[in-house]
């Protein structure tokens, strides 16, 4: 009968077909690539850079946890039993969730810019056009995350590779010091000579030749090696930078923010998925002042003023009115004042307002070092190096900018004391107070009567790691967090 | 040509592998090249029988196996029959028949391919000229025989008692037989898997029998892997839910029933989501991370989605639990496999059926909140609190404390303001719920069919829910000719399904019943204008979006349309060999979709998604079964090979930029796209299996099976797997010594001993890939890759080996049996995200490394305890498992979900927080400690909740609250789960019911963990009596309000965990069939209304909704409530016409 012989041929070809290939259950994915294909041409690095610039902005959304709320200079009000909390009561502890994602964020950068570097060494120049540069942005990269890990936990792990899971349990602590020499200087000092000095276009935001040269300055400086930091800084102010005329220009997000003072800035912008939380994050909950702004959803009120900043400001200082907004309200449209609720935070700066659509999809950069803050480290490099007078030439020029007097005649005592308060009236809210305190050893001192120990110059580890390597040998816990 | 072609295969492949290949793909072909030589044969249908001295029987086989026509007959009609010599050649089968049938008084008929034995008629009236012979006089006597539901019954035996006098029915049921005209004529009518019945014809010649379905009858067949088997035969530990136990229960989904029918399965009604399904878990949980949902196989389809089946359509539900059972499943066996059977058409006159209901449905359980007075007290007390630990005055105008309270509580303490609204009152409703399920079934026998639709409108409880699913079915099978047997199924559905996010959500998003949950009764829901009255910007209240303009303006839903189909060639080889080809498809596209209006009450921008998500899944299966009996020896066997493979693809857009709220798709935005995506991903497999049963004479039985899967989701190094499993059975029932014990009917005894694995790892998951990032530069995003994860060559898929050992036993004439059954898993190589150190740039790494075990047992009971004019049935079925994990990743460090802990040495997922102990009532239990965050200002104080000092630093309790006192609080298992059915019939009436608990488990109240603490969020009523001073304590538990908790009161604890047991009537289903003579009058066949009420009962302590809640599907965090969608209980009104 026909139809068995039909159905029998039928069956038998199917079940050839099924059985001939080889490789039915060898499938690759098709949303995704192994990377064993990537890292080839000149786009592959070029795209490479990206995704490791893009861990610098998840690091950077929590950055004034410790540049700012540490400090004296801004707290958190409201909230308690959380990272921010912690971190301002000096209560932070190993297992402290910010703790890890800043070590696996900074490593998660050291990771892919190794091996970024570790497979463009041999690449062909002629294919991948733009090699020295990436290798430039690459180390930029590398010693920014070396850089910030040291000042936050000390001595760390020094990685230069990619390393496999076996070897990761075998390295140990690696002394600041020989992190600053080994990596982080070399790395910025390559990176000075292979960036360009200015990018156009659909580059802007990369790390030029100034970004480098203003944060090797900063590493200097932080050494304490006050020659070195000015002879850097001094670089600087040959590169073409100057400051805004208008300070509250710096803080107009409808503007540019890659404008004549602008170094090098987290990048963050809204509506495409790349926003920032700081508009957000910093100001109180209070709906008519998120309606009075234009922006979207609820204040996180995390990062305010304290009195000590507000008393600072001299009222002629033309800085005073954005880097802090009316205690306990704001003037609306009709110059009424309006009323924070009593159970929101009563004091925040203005410094980040910028109407937004979304919550959290700010487009307020972080800006990572600005030229103000350039010529307050030069001016401090010089003063250490007792050049007083030029330093406050340096000095003045921020000074003037904020509508106020020019110092003379200060001894170099004064002038260092002067600085320092420059700095804090010039850059609040920027990430740079915490550090300036330690990095002058001001930082017990100032701190102790908010509950600072000698030993919290540095972060403790994260817990989960030392419970993870679980060797002393290697990778103890720093001292007081044991 | 073919050989070459498998020789090319060959190379490279693993030498025994290739083997197998080999002998598989060659047994194949040659049973095909063989099915041509068999077919020829058959196509002559000519008989040649050369015997001397043989007896009828082997006459019949001979004949049946020449040309694949069956023989009918009662054996004792032949059995005293003389041997006779038969020497035929080329003989057609009449011929045939003829001459074997000479003088032995007997007679043929042929139906279709069944050759009919009967007595040669020796009533027959013509039989002798003179009408002397004192015999009876006889008469014709005509009847029916029908089913319960009203269906004709084809082929049943109809015997008249004491004699060899018999016939069978026709394909619409009615036989015709001559008999003595006798007032005790009785006849017996039976009929496989049917009750058999004695009817004592009187004076009557038309006669109507419905037959009973058989209850435990152990000639019931049972579907396993790839084939069935009698359920006397079974050595595994498989249950079964037959249609009946699930009619007239309204439900909307197959896996609701379930619910507390089977023992060892645990059903889980976590939310009452319409069209939402349950969380089915057979014997525990055994992986952590993979999924521990069971593989449905619908008409030998597997699959993983069930939703689109109409529950009507259901024949049976079989449920296999061992591995000696789902090891033919290998690695997708592990979490048990559940069987659906749908309903095929049967031989006989075509039959319409409509069945249809209407119901309504109404939530079950409301948590009870503090009234609106006591609230706003509460609140008052709270501000004060926070004052006085601030050290604040409060002797002044509270609406001038330094934290003041605000007007609005000021306002309902002091009576301005009465507003009491009730939120939940508001996104409740009563729900209705209806269902049409029109199908057919009939053909003769060569065609058969079943064809039904269905439509099925559920409304949810809160309003703007709801789900609708209009489903068509076609089975069909065609007997093509005697030996090639065609089956085909077909499922096409689609269904609409509108929702609201539930699960979460207590502040500003639109978790509506976090919104309706947190809505202060002081606040109206409607202005005076009639607009939404605003969440946002109150002083009395956390921001929260309008519940009812959630329901009202958000739209959520999902559309999907779904074709299932399959078909099934079975071609009979011989009488002991089938050969089976199976090809399916199921094809799948859904589409969901939501908008978000920007409106004042929302605070947000204007959010729409749409998404959409195709697959395409198909199945190839050959197998080639063999039975045959060697005397007492009985064998079976099957070989097979498969192949499967899934393509999805999908994609999502979002955008935000709606100018109005007037269209919500995205065309609207201007083509601006906030974000989006689409993804590919494939998965597929190949399989090998075989399987042998034996046994002797019905007593001792062995089975084994083994498959092999090559899976495309393991990594390169593991791509294959064996799973071998072997069962043994003892009938003990027929041994001589308990044989003829009366009181017993049939007692079994079995063990088995299997490995399954868990595939559900995940495709692509051994890859090194490239994952995508962006960042911004220019003010424009640009993408960027970086490497996701870290390339495992050894992925490979979970295992599990399983011991199992039970008993089967009925007793006094089946009325009383049990089955009773104990087992132990290990589940083993289980994925893990292990931690690695962070400075490899990854925070963890896909391991095969965790293991955990499960034991448990499961005891079944069923009894006929009444079997007269009343029937009464009752199933009762108790079982308990224990998890432990043994081992986790390579430091063994527990894996802590927040409010979830998993550890070794303990079961997974167990909840994790503070011990509490009571408040501290005065001054001097606050002295003794121990004391919360000693020093700080949230410092425990009196009125605060006390917690229990576990351990400190140096592992014992040192005095002080901290992270060191988190511990296990409490279980998310039951110690047992249990059900019970009961099925009562009186003349036309059935009454039937079932209950289902569980005891021991315990729920995290997340949605507390918000409410219950700050002084400002609504509480629930169990705080009431909360400590007020020393002198006025409350009741010990309740801690003193504040704005401002101090003390940990925020700190997870056993606070926030509640007792999860509970006893509930799932359903109470009251049936009436009409007679006869009524639905005759309205010329029907059949008619029945029923009435049934779902979950009438619930009996619990606890607090929320639902206790069987559970957030998720995710393994480590187990009996987590979060505000989730509530379940319902309903009642309603059904009708079954057939005609």
């Amino acid at each position: 009968m026909k139809k068995f012989k039909r159905f029998t041929i039928l069956s038998t070809l199917l079940f050839l077909i099924m059985s001939c290939s080889k490789d039915f259950i060898d499938l690759k994915p098709k949303s995704a690539v192994s990377i064993d294909v990537l890292y080839k041409t000149d786009k592959d690095f070029k795209d490479a850079l990206t995704a490791t610039y893009n861990t610098l902005q998840s690091q950077y959304q929590r950055f004034y946890i410790w540049g700012d709320i540490r400090a004296d200079d801004s707290w958190q009000q409201i909230f308690k039993n959380n990272s921010q909390s912690y971190s301002d009561a000096f209560v932070t502890t190993s297992s402290d969730g910010l703790i890890n994602s800043s070590w696996l964020n900074y490593y998660r950068i050291i990771f892919r810019t190794n091996t970024i570097l570790s497979r463009i060494k041999d690449a062909d120049a002629s294919v991948v056009k733009n090699k020295d540069r990436y290798i430039g942005e690459a180390k930029f990269l590398r010693a920014f995350a070396y850089f910030d890990l040291v000042r936050l936990f000390g001595d760390v792990p020094m990685i230069t590779a990619p390393v496999s899971i076996e070897e990761s349990y075998k390295i140990g602590r690696k002394s600041v010091d020989s992190i600053y020499n080994e990596v982080i200087i070399p790395d910025f000092l390559d990176a000075k000579n292979k960036l360009p000095t200015k990018y156009t276009g659909a580059d802007i935001g990369r790390p030029t030749k100034g970004a480098a040269t203003s944060l090797l300055g900063r590493v200097y400086l932080t050494q304490k090696d006050f020659v070195n930091a000015e002879s850097t800084l001094q670089e600087v102010t040959q590169m073409g930078y100057e400051l805004l005329k208008n300070y509250n220009d710096l803080f107009d997000y409808t503007k540019d923010e890659h404008h004549s003072e602008y170094i090098f800035d987290i990048e963050y912008e809204e509506g495409i998925g790349e926003g920032s939380v700081f508009t957000n994050a910093f100001l109180p909950n209070s709906a008519p002042l998120f309606s009075f702004y234009g922006i979207g959803g609820y204040g996180d009120e995390q990062n305010s003023p304290t009195q000590t900043l507000i008393d600072l400001f001299t009222s002629n200082d033309l800085r005073k009115d954005i880097t802090i907004g009316v205690k306990g309200g704001f003037y609306n449209a009709d110059s009424d004042f309006v009323k924070l609720p009593s159970t929101t935070s009563q004091t925040y700066t203005k410094k980040y307002i910028v109407p937004e659509v979304v919550i959290n999809d700010s487009k307020a950069n972080w800006k990572v070092i600005r030229y103000a803050d350039v010529l307050l480290m030069l001016a401090e490099a010089l003063n250490e190096n007792n050049k007083t007078d030029q330093a406050l030439e340096y000095l003045n020029q921020v000074r003037k900018r904020a509508g106020l007097e020019g110092y003379t005649g200060l001894t170099k005592n004064d002038a260092r004391e002067k600085i320092y308060l420059e700095r804090r009236l010039e850059l609040s809210f920027e990430g740079v107070r915490w550090f300036d305190l330690v990095r002058t050893g001001r930082a017990f001192t100032t701190m102790e009567p908010f509950g600072m120990q000698q030993f919290m110059t540095v972060f403790p580890l994260p817990l989960s790691q030392i419970q993870l390597i679980n060797n002393p040998s290697i990778f103890p816990q720093n001292k007081g967090y044991e | 040509m073919i050989l070459s072609v498998w020789f090319q295969n060959k190379n490279g492949a693993k030498s025994l592998r290739a083997k197998t290949w080999m002998i598989m793909k060659l047994t194949i072909v040659l049973m095909l090249f063989f099915t041509f030589q068999v077919n020829a044969k058959t196509n002559a249908q000519k008989i040649t029988i050369v015997r001397n001295n043989i007896h009828l029987s082997e006459v019949f086989k001979d004949i049946e196996q020449q040309t694949g026509f069956h023989f009918f007959y009662d054996k004792g009609l032949i059995q005293n029959t003389d041997p006779i010599d038969v020497k035929l050649k080329n003989a057609t089968l009449e011929h045939a028949l003829e001459i074997c049938l000479e003088g032995q008084q007997l007679t043929y008929n042929i139906v279709k391919n069944t050759i009919v034995i009967t007595p040669e008629k020796k009533f027959a009236p013509e039989v002798k000229s003179d009408n002397t012979i004192a015999l009876p006089p006889l008469v014709e006597i005509h009847g029916r025989v029908i089913s319960q539901k009203g269906e004709p019954l084809q082929n049943v035996s109809v015997l008249i008692v004491g004699t060899k006098i018999g016939t069978t029915t026709n394909s619409e049921g009615r036989f015709t037989l001559t008999a003595p005209d006798d007032k005790n004529v009785v006849l017996e009518i039976s009929s496989v898997g049917f009750q058999s019945k004695r009817v004592n014809i009187g004076k009557q010649t038309d006669i109507n029998v419905v037959l009973e379905t058989a209850i435990t009858g152990l000639s019931d067949v049972v579907v396993v892997g790839y084939g069935t088997q009698k359920k006397k035969d079974l050595t595994g530990a498989i249950a079964t839910v037959n249609a009946d136990d699930i009619k007239d229960l309204a439900i909307t989904r197959t896996d609701e029933a379930l619910a507390g029918k089977v023992a060892g399965v645990q059903v889980l009604a976590t939310t009452g989501a319409p069209g939402e399904g349950v969380k089915i878990r057979i014997r525990g949980v055994g992986s952590i991370s993979a999924g521990s949902d069971p593989l449905y196989v619908v008409d030998g389809f597997p699959t993983d989605d069930i939703q689109m089946i109409n529950p009507n359509d259901i024949e049976t539900i079989d449920i296999l639990k061992d591995a000696s059972a789902t090891a033919i499943y290998g690695s997708r066996g592990a979490n048990g496999v559940i069987f659906i059977t749908t309903k095929r058409g049967k031989s006989g006159k075509s039959i319409i059926s409509l069945n249809a209901y209407y119901g309504w449905q109404k939530v079950s359980k409301i948590p009870k909140f503090l009234s609106v007075m006591d609230q706003a007290k509460y609140y008052y007390e709270g501000m004060k609190n926070q004052n006085l630990d601030a050290g604040k005055d409060v002797s002044g105008d509270p609406l001038s404390w330094n934290y003041p309270v605000p007007k609005t509580i000021m306002d309902v303490v002091e009576g301005r303001n009465t507003t009491n609204s009730d939120a939940f009152d508001a996104i409740f409703q009563v729900a209705p719920q209806q269902n049409y399920n029109l199908s057919t079934r009939g053909g003769n026998e060569n065609v058969k069919y079943a064809i039904s639709g269905e439509y099925l409108n559920q409304q949810g409880i809160i309003i703007s829910t709801n789900f609708k699913r209009y489903s068509l079915r076609a089975n069909l099978d065609a007997q093509l000719s005697k030996r090639l047997l065609v089956r085909l199924n077909y499922n096409t559905s689609y269904s609409t399904n509108n929702s609201q996010t539930t699960q979460g959500g207590s502040g500003g998003d639109d978790g509506i019943i976090g919104a309706a949950s947190t809505w202060e009764h002081w606040y109206p829901l409607f202005n005076e204008d009639g607009d939404y009255f605003s969440g946002f910007g109150q002083d009395a209240t956390n921001n929260v979006r309008n519940p009812v303009a959630i329901a009202k303006e958000v739209k959520r839903g999902e559309n999907t349309s779904r074709s299932l189909g399959n078909l099934n060639g079975e071609y009979k080889i011989s009488d002991a060999v089938r050969f089976n080809l199976m090809i399916g498809a199921t094809i799948s596209n859904s589409h969901t979709y939501s908008f978000i209006p920007n409106i004042p009450v929302f605070n947000t921008v204007a959010d729409g998604i749409d998404a959409r998500e195709d697959y395409l899944n198909w199945i190839t299966e050959s197998t080639l079964n063999y039975k045959k009996n060697f005397g007492k020896h009985n064998l079976t066997g099957l070989i097979g090979y498969t192949t499967q493979k899934q393509s999805n693809k999908g994609n999502s857009l979002e955008s935000r930029n709606f100018p109005n709220n007037l269209v919500y798709t995205l065309n609207a935005a201007s083509n601006i796209i906030y974000q989006g995506s689409s993804l590919e991903s494939e998965w597929s497999m190949i399989s090998y299996l075989a399987r042998v049963n034996y046994n002797y004479n019905s007593k001792y039985y062995i089975t084994t099976s083994l498959r092999e899967d090559g899976s495309s989701r393991f990594g390169a190094d593991k791509k294959y797997g064996i799973f071998p499993s072997v069962a043994l059975a003892w009938r003990v029932s027929e041994e001589n010594f308990l044989k003829d014990v009366k009181v017993i009917n049939d007692i079994k005894i079995r063990t088995s001993y299997g490995a399954t694995g868990n595939n559900n790892i995940g495709n692509y998951a051994q890859y090194a890939n490239a994952g995508y990032e962006s960042y911004t530069f220019g003010g424009a995003a640009v993408g960027g890759y970086a490497p996701s994860q870290f390339a495992n060559p050894t992925l490979t898929w979970e295992k599990q080996e399983s011991f199992n050992t039970g008993v089967d036993a009925s007793f006094f004439n089946n009325r009383i049996s049990f089955s009773a059954d104990f087992f132990r898993t290990k589940n083993y190589s289980l994925l893990l995200n292990v931690n690695v150190p962070l400075i490899t740039g990854f925070g963890n790494a896909l391991e095969n490394i965790g293991e955990v075990k499960n034991t448990g047992w499961e005891f079944v009971l069923n009894t006929k305890n009444l079997n007269g004019k009343i029937k009464w049935t009752t199933n009762f079925n108790v079982a308990a498992y224990h998890n432990k994990v043994t081992k986790l990743g390579p430091e063994g460090d527990p894996i802590i979900n927040t409010l979830n802990i998993t550890q070794i040495g303990q079961p997974i997922g167990m909840f994790y927080g503070y011990i509490t102990d009571g408040v501290f009532m005065n001054q001097a239990e606050l002295d003794a400690g121990p004391i919360y965050d000693p020093g700080a200002s949230d410092r425990s104080r009196v009125g605060d909740i006390r917690f229990k000092d576990v351990s400190g630093p140096n592992g014992k309790p040192d005095g002080i609250i901290n992270t060191y006192d988190l511990t296990t609080i409490g279980s998310p298992y039951p110690d047992f789960y249990y059900g019970m059915t009961n099925n009562l019939s009186y003349r036309n009436v059935t009454l039937s019911f079932t209950v289902q608990g569980s005891y021991g488990n315990k729920i995290f109240e997340a949605s507390d963990a918000f409410l219950y603490t700050r002084a400002r969020y609504k509480q629930l009523d169990i705080v009431k009596n909360y400590w007020k001073s020393e002198a006025d304590p409350g009741d010990g538990e309740s801690p003193r309000p504040n704005n401002n908790p101090t003390g940990g009161l925020r700190q997870k604890s056993t606070r926030f965990v509640d007792n999860g047991a509970f006893f509930r009537v799932n359903n109470i289903s009251l049936g009436y069939s009409f007679n006869n003579g009524v639905t005759k009058r309205l010329s029907f066949n059949a008619l029945s209304v029923y009435i049934t009420a779902t979950n009438p009962l619930l009996i619990t302590k606890y607090r929320f909704f639902n206790p069987e809640v559970s957030s998720n599907n995710d393994a480590l965090t187990p009996g987590v409530s979060n505000y989730n969608y509530p379940v319902s209980k309903s009642l309603i009104i059904g009708l079954n016409i057939s005609f």
